[in-house]
């Protein structure tokens, strides 16, 4: 497929054992010259990988532009693209919005519109990031994805997002922190690569929740204090039992259904999960880090993006961030960030928040 | 025939809901055992390579159902997103089959 692409703009290139190649400098030129499909293609047949840091990555080494950290607010472009996969599992789907565009009759195409541009400009305001990448990616998601389909995922280069199961599930773009963490979750493969599983992956799902809760407090303009702190406000249906999926503010509270079960989310290293499930519980000790982000916010007063926020995203881009990071090793990393963006209040205040947790961050 | 289902992972994950549910086909309506051993049979359940799991995708989840049909017994895991449309076919049908049973105990 990805040298058939390149067949069909190049023509084909015979090699002696009479199987079509292109030569390795002309995939590279295209590679760095090409639009994003040709470059995705190009790499593949080069064999790279083109993952988004990786493609960054490997641009780079092919002497490609260095955008990174170039732009400046002025220079930081949306260019979003919402499709529909017609309640099939093929993706990307039929192109139904694109930047610019006004507003149709679609509630999901609007929101996952809408959650998109709110949360391209949260990073981009708030912490001058040109999209998830820092290079300006497109965004792309994919709204009406399979039957019935109760989930919302980002597959490396886009968001998908399930309309819900008419149960107990509503549709998964009504509630913006969803999409603020999806796409998070593209901003941590981009940054820190922490590998999903333990206690890198709670750190994961709760860089996803923290950043997807600060985009929905951006938008409000609320503070610490105002902020409800819930993840997936709305996503359930009238039938359950429950606020929201997730509080950051008070992890294990969230719902309590009779069919759903209760919130299984501890607050503290004392109620830590140890469970082969879900990657060894991603989603359910990332309360730990959940609350600790929670109680600095709070301690520290005002805008969570500006000063707790800032701390945790300079902790995601801080290079001594292993992709196997354990809950102390972040911790430790926020304490030092937070002493070298603000000084011995914040940083106090930090290491007395991840202690109330359960973790030592102290050197 | 009977049938072994479990959820893992996902935006919401919820480990009480997601627990293991056992579905005892004989029990079931003729017509929908039928239709059943028809999607294992369709999904070439016992006899497909196992996929490779590849890293973890954040968020998607990974289904894994146990057939346990007298001499042949497979257990597979299938991670979202599921290409093959008959193993789709079948994880969703299963899927529904795994809530009534659960809503039953
Ligand atoms: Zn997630």
């Amino acid at each position: 497929m990805a040298a058939s692409t390149l067949e069909a703009m190049h023509g084909p290139v015979r090699c002696p054992h009479g199987c079509s190649i292109l030569p390795p400098d002309l995939l590279r030129r295209i590679a760095r010259n090409g639009n994003r499909r040709q470059r995705e293609a190009a790499l593949d047949t080069l064999g790279l990988d083109h993952t988004l840091r990786a493609s960054r990555a490997t641009l780079e080494l092919l002497g490609g532009p260095a955008r990174r950290g170039l732009f400046g607010l002025a220079g930081a472009i949306k260019q979003r693209t919402v499709y529909d996969a017609d309640h099939t599992e093929t993706l990307p789907g039929r192109v139904v919005r694109s930047e610019g565009a006004a507003a149709g009759g679609d509630v999901e195409v609007n929101e996952a519109y809408d959650g998109l541009g709110a949360t391209f400009d949260f990073f981009a305001q708030a912490y001058d990031r040109n999209s998830i990448d820092d290079a300006g990616l497109h965004l792309d998601a994919t709204v009406h994805y399979g039957q019935r389909y109760d989930n919302a995922f980002w597959n490396g280069r886009q968001m998908v997002f399930g309309d819900g199961d008419d149960d107990l599930f509503n549709r998964f773009t009504i509630s913006l922190d969803v999409i603020g963490h999806e796409l998070t979750h593209g901003v941590t493969g981009d940054e820190a690569q922490l590998v999903y599983l333990g206690q890198a992956g709670a750190l994961n799902e709760s860089l996803s929740d923290v950043f997807g809760s600060l985009v929905k407090q951006y938008v409000r303009r609320q503070t610490a204090e105002q902020a409800d702190w819930l993840i997936g406000e709305g996503l359930f249906t009238a039938k359950v039992h429950g606020v929201a999926l997730r509080s950051m503010k008070a992890p294990g509270s969230a719902f309590d259904d009779p069919v759903l079960g209760r919130d299984p989310q501890p607050a503290n290293m004392s109620g830590y999960v140890r469970t082969s499930a879900d990657n060894g519980g991603v989603h359910t000790n990332s309360g730990i880090p959940n609350h600790a982000f929670y109680l600095v916010a709070v301690a520290l007063g005002g805008y969570a993006w500006e000063k707790a926020g800032r701390i945790w995203y300079d902790t995601l881009r801080d290079r001594r961030l292993k992709p196997t990071a354990t809950f102390r090793q972040f911790a430790r990393l926020c304490v030092q960030n937070a002493e070298h963006a603000f000084g011995a209040h914040e940083r106090d205040a930090v290491t007395a928040a991840w202690s109330e947790v359960g973790v030592a961050a102290d050197a | 025939m009977r049938i072994q289902f479990r959820v893992d992972g996902g935006f919401a994950a919820l480990p009480g809901f997601n627990a293991p549910v056992s579905i005892e086909c004989d029990t079931l309506p003729p017509a929908r055992e039928a239709q059943l051993r028809d999607l294992v049979q369709r999904a070439d359940f016992f006899t497909r390579p196992e996929a490779q799991a590849g890293a973890p995708m954040p968020d998607a989840r990974s289904f894994t159902i146990t057939v346990d049909d007298g001499p042949r017994c497979r257990t597979m895991t299938v991670h979202e997103p599921i290409g093959d449309p008959a193993l789709r076919d079948l994880v969703a049908e299963v899927r529904g089959e795994a809530r009534k049973a659960r809503e039953r105990r």
